[in-house]
């Protein structure tokens, strides 16, 4: 009889721990549901932030930011997964590793401090841009789009090579010399054998790097100057600084939705692959 | 001082014990009478539920209902860690952050053993299986043999009722197997404990067990010794995990003698000696084993109380100690014949030739994989 | 097989992406030795002086208390709680483990900003409750799923049956647990607690609800950037990259780098 209570008391000091987020969260949930009074529940704040544009901008901007930075880390990330899993020399490989996981485990501040002694005014490409003669005056790479951009792919950049590498190696390496028995020049390969066979890795990894982009709440504050409209930096803004309780836990809810969503999507998609083709 | 292991021999018994996994039924109703100081093999293919009988007797798998009791004692309600039962485990679960005399203490360990007790229950058990030059090695440097004999001596060393093997010889290569196999048995016969062997090679079975129950979709088919179960299984199954067998077709008839008629083609009768459980008009099928046929030449009269038939051969395969001999037979069925040399003169031509076999020899069973009721204890 | 000496482009578009990774960190190397108290590039001398400057600042040195204590808090805590929860996970078959296991992977679902406010209003609402407090319970929250995935993983690694074997040989349970797994588990527990802490120590963004006027390490640093112009953080940055190669390298040699990132 005791034996059967054992595994729920293993569990249940985690569990409290989580019924305190839980517990948060639903404070969250109710201060957005506040209609402005302190008394009322409403879906006024939800509204107000559907209806008033510069508040959509927000929404609007983040998702483009978080998309582009996304596409982008991928392009760029395959490449480099793919090489660290076929090509590179076990100590290669282990080298690059070992450099993502200390990606992984190093300051993010510090790191968006570095992106500013790059690219700001006295930065390290202006002054290369100048010093070459390409430009008379040096560039505005930070305080706009760009420089948040360029912030979200160098801190996704190590989580999307990390979700891609592990799909690549175990690609089975017969399957694409099959293909290319059977007459498919390389590109073909890639395009109609491997790419397909990696998309658990790509969903994966794209998911994790829209929502780390998404939810960014330092590399606007430190490259965009507060400039750029992120959705982070506006619930910090509603919340912190102007008291606005309500608009920022509405703002809150919605972020707190579009990951779970995804999450959900992802997770979906994944058990569907996984269903279809893979024994 | 020496000190001399005693192992108080326990038998063990299984009442209607039923296991239910993942929805499947695993162990229906099965019971078993085990006496002390028997080896008792369990074989059967895999997913029979020989291993989770083993582990019911260990406490390491919930029953659904039925009883198990060991020396008479009840296991009901008892866990693992009080059931006195010792297990050696497939691939021999070795602790492998301790060494060679820490794994063989620990249980004595758990038992708060004094040391100096201890040391000596260690020594002895060592002696025995002779590890005594390993006593400080770790387990990932001992080869396959030596980890089996620690994993031994670990539970002689608390001196368990009842010794359970799972697959002992398995993870060792064919040689060493074939060699383990007599060593094992002698040490179990010497320590003197009941043991039960879970195992699906039927020469292991075979050269180790006392007796062996085969095993079949949770229940036992036939439990008998090696000798029973071979010259007389009581079902195809059965008869088939144990060695090869040639069948016949074929329909009871009448019984003389302490024989049945059966008829297995048109005009073609063999004798059988009679079975419990089958009557006149059944339908059966008749076995006979390939090393009891002799090849007669075609004109050659049967002996008196031998079954003939006749039969072409076809193909012949030398192995060195036997010979495998194909024939395909009247109704172009093939039947196989093993023979250590004495046939060769009335094979010769590849022309007509008899198969003989003692009536005795031959078994007959339903068609069916098993008996639709257990066979007795 | 020879090796040729002109990379591929493969080979090129690698290193090219591992180096725009780690410029800015390279870039912070080399301004932290800057003898001008400019952040401009390229530096014009070299100088120790804001290594020094860096234990001078008080900011950084509460900051680094705080950070300290705040990740090994947090990491005993995390450690206990999740293993105890991985244990029932991996070895035990009972009604609602999917759930629980759902569960406690919750706060990786949850966006920082979301998780900061979330626990600045359950502060609110929980009496007698001082800030560390929070602060405690918001890395617990943070670190526990990554804990729990580890601590499972090298769980399922292990044999099960020499758990079975020591229970035979007279274990109980805790015996068991005490003698078998936890040494067994041992480094892996080790490298799961270096992570715990490394991962509480950078934590920024739901920290900062919290912070009030006792920074952690990486606030000071953050409201240093905004307000100064000189190297010192620079050099601050450098002195935890260390640490963070340092926690690299205790981990690739206590659980073996494959294994973290499954």
């Amino acid at each position: 009889m005791r034996q059967r209570l054992v595994p729920y008391l293993l569990v249940a000091p985690s569990l409290v721990l989580i019924a305190a987020l839980l517990m948060g969260l639903s404070s969250v949930l109710g201060w957005s549901l506040d209609d402005g009074t302190g008394n009322g529940i409403s879906l006024a704040q939800y509204e107000s932030l559907a209806t008033n544009a510069s508040y959509r901008q927000f929404f609007t901007s983040s998702l483009w930011l978080a998309g582009v930075a996304t596409a982008v880390a991928l392009v760029f990330g395959f490449p480099a997964a793919y090489y660290m899993e076929t090509k590179a020399s076990p100590r290669q490989r282990k080298l690059i590793f070992a450099a993502l996981l200390a990606m992984f485990l190093s300051d993010y501040v510090l790191k968006m401090f570095g992106l500013v002694l790059i690219l700001g005014r006295t930065g390290l490409v202006n002054k290369l841009l100048l010093w070459l003669g390409v430009t008379d005056e040096p560039l505005r790479l930070m305080f706009n789009e760009f420089g948040v951009l360029v912030g979200l792919i160098s801190g996704i950049l190590p989580y999307m090579i990390l979700s891609l590498n592990g799909v690549i190696a175990r690609l089975d390496k017969r399957l694409q010399e099959a293909a290319a028995l059977l007459g498919a020049a390389p590109w073909r390969v890639f395009l109609l054998i491997t790419l397909p066979l990696c998309v658990p890795g790509i969903l994966a990894g794209t998911m994790l790097s829209f929502l780390l982009s998404l939810n960014s709440f330092v590399t606007p504050m430190l490259l965009g100057g507060g400039r750029v409209d992120m959705i982070a930096v506006f619930i910090f803004d509603q919340s912190i600084n102007l008291g606005n309780l309500p608009l920022g836990s509405a703002a809150a809810g919605i972020l707190f939705l579009i990951s779970a969503i995804a999450i959900l999507a992802l997770t979906v998609a994944g058990d569907r692959f996984h269903r279809r083709f893979q024994r | 001082m020496t000190y001399s292991l005693n192992l108080a021999k326990r038998g063990v018994v299984l009442t209607g014990l039923t296991v239910d996994l993942q929805g499947k039924r695993i162990l229906d109703e099965v019971s078993l009478d085990i006496e002390a100081g028997e080896i008792v093999a369990l074989l059967g293919p895999s997913g029979c539920g020989k291993t989770t009988m083993l582990r019911a007797i260990a406490g390491l798998q919930p029953t659904l209902k039925g009883e198990i009791s060991v020396g008479g004692k009840t296991m009901s309600g008892v866990p693992p860690y009080r059931r006195n039962v010792g297990m050696v485990f497939q691939n021999y679960a070795l602790f492998p952050h301790m060494t060679v005399a820490d794994n063989v203490t620990f249980g004595l360990r758990m038992k708060k053993m004094p040391a100096a007790r201890r040391d000596a229950v260690l020594t002895a058990s060592l002696a025995m299986l002779e590890l005594t030059n390993l006593r400080d090695a770790y387990p990932a440097r001992l080869s396959g043999g030596q980890q089996q004999r620690v994993a031994i001596a670990r539970t002689i060393a608390t001196e368990p009722s009842v010794l359970l093997l799972d697959e002992p010889l398995s993870a060792l290569d064919k040689k060493l197997r074939e060699g383990m196999r007599a060593e094992l048995r002698s040490l179990l016969k010497k320590v003197g404990i009941t043991a039960i062997i879970v195992t699906h090679d039927q020469e292991e079975a075979l050269a180790i067990a006392d007796r062996i129950a085969v095993m079949d979709r949770g229940k036992i088919a036939q439990i008998g010794t090696g000798a029973e179960l071979y010259h007389r299984p009581n079902s195809r199954f059965v008869a088939d995990f144990i060695g090869y067998m040639n069948y016949f077709d074929g329909i009871a008839g009448k019984r003389a003698n302490g024989l049945m008629d059966v008829a297995i083609g048109e005009d073609l009768s063999v004798k059988v000696p009679l079975a419990d459980n089958i009557l006149e008009g059944d339908r059966v099928m008749v076995g006979v084993r390939p090393e009891a046929i002799r090849v007669a030449s075609e004109g050659r009269r049967a002996e008196q109380g031998t079954n003939a038939i006749s039969a072409r051969l076809v193909s012949t395969e030398f192995l060195g100690v036997v010979t495998y001999l194909r024939f395909r037979d009247v109704q172009g069925i093939e039947r196989m014949v093993i023979t250590s040399g004495q046939n060769e003169d009335a094979i010769g031509n590849g022309g007509p030739c008899q198969l003989q076999w003692p009536m005795q020899a031959g078994i007959v069973v339903r068609p069916e994989r098993t008996p639709a009721c257990q066979a007795g204890l | 097989m020879t090796r040729s000496f002109i990379p591929s482009t493969l080979q090129i578009a690698t290193f090219a992406v591992l180096l725009f990774m780690a410029l800015p960190n390279l870039l912070i190397l080399v301004i932290s030795f800057n003898s001008a108290a400019t952040l401009a590039f390229p530096p014009s001398g070299v100088s120790l002086k804001w290594y020094v400057n860096v234990f001078s600042t008080p900011s950084f040195a509460v900051g680094l208390r705080q950070s300290l204590l705040l990740a090994a808090t947090s990491c005993v805590i995390s450690m206990v709680l999740g293993v105890l929860a991985s244990l029932a996970i991996v070895r035990f078959r009972f009604f609602g483990r999917q759930a629980a296991s759902v569960f406690v992977m919750a706060p990786l679902f949850v966006p920082e900003i979301v998780m900061g406010i979330a626990m600045l209003l359950w502060a609110n609402t929980v009496l007698f409750i001082s800030n560390t407090t929070v602060l405690v319970v918001l890395h617990a929250l943070i670190v526990l799923p990554y804990v729990v995935r580890l601590v499972v993983a090298n769980l399922q690694g292990m044999d099960p049956n020499l758990e079975s074997a020591a229970m035979l040989l007279g274990a109980r349970p805790h015996q068991a647990f005490l003698h078998v797994t936890l040494p067994l588990l041992g480094k892996g527990l080790l490298g799961a607690a270096v992570f715990a802490i490394v991962m509480s120590f950078h934590n920024f963004t739901a920290t900062m609800f919290l912070v009030g006027n006792r920074p952690t390490l990486p606030v000071a640093a953050y409201q240093y950037i905004r307000t100064e112009n000189d190297p010192t953080v620079a050099a601050l940055s450098t002195l935890m990259m260390l640490g963070g190669v340092l926690a690299v390298y205790l981990m690739e040699k206590w659980i073996g780098l494959e294994r973290l990132v499954r």
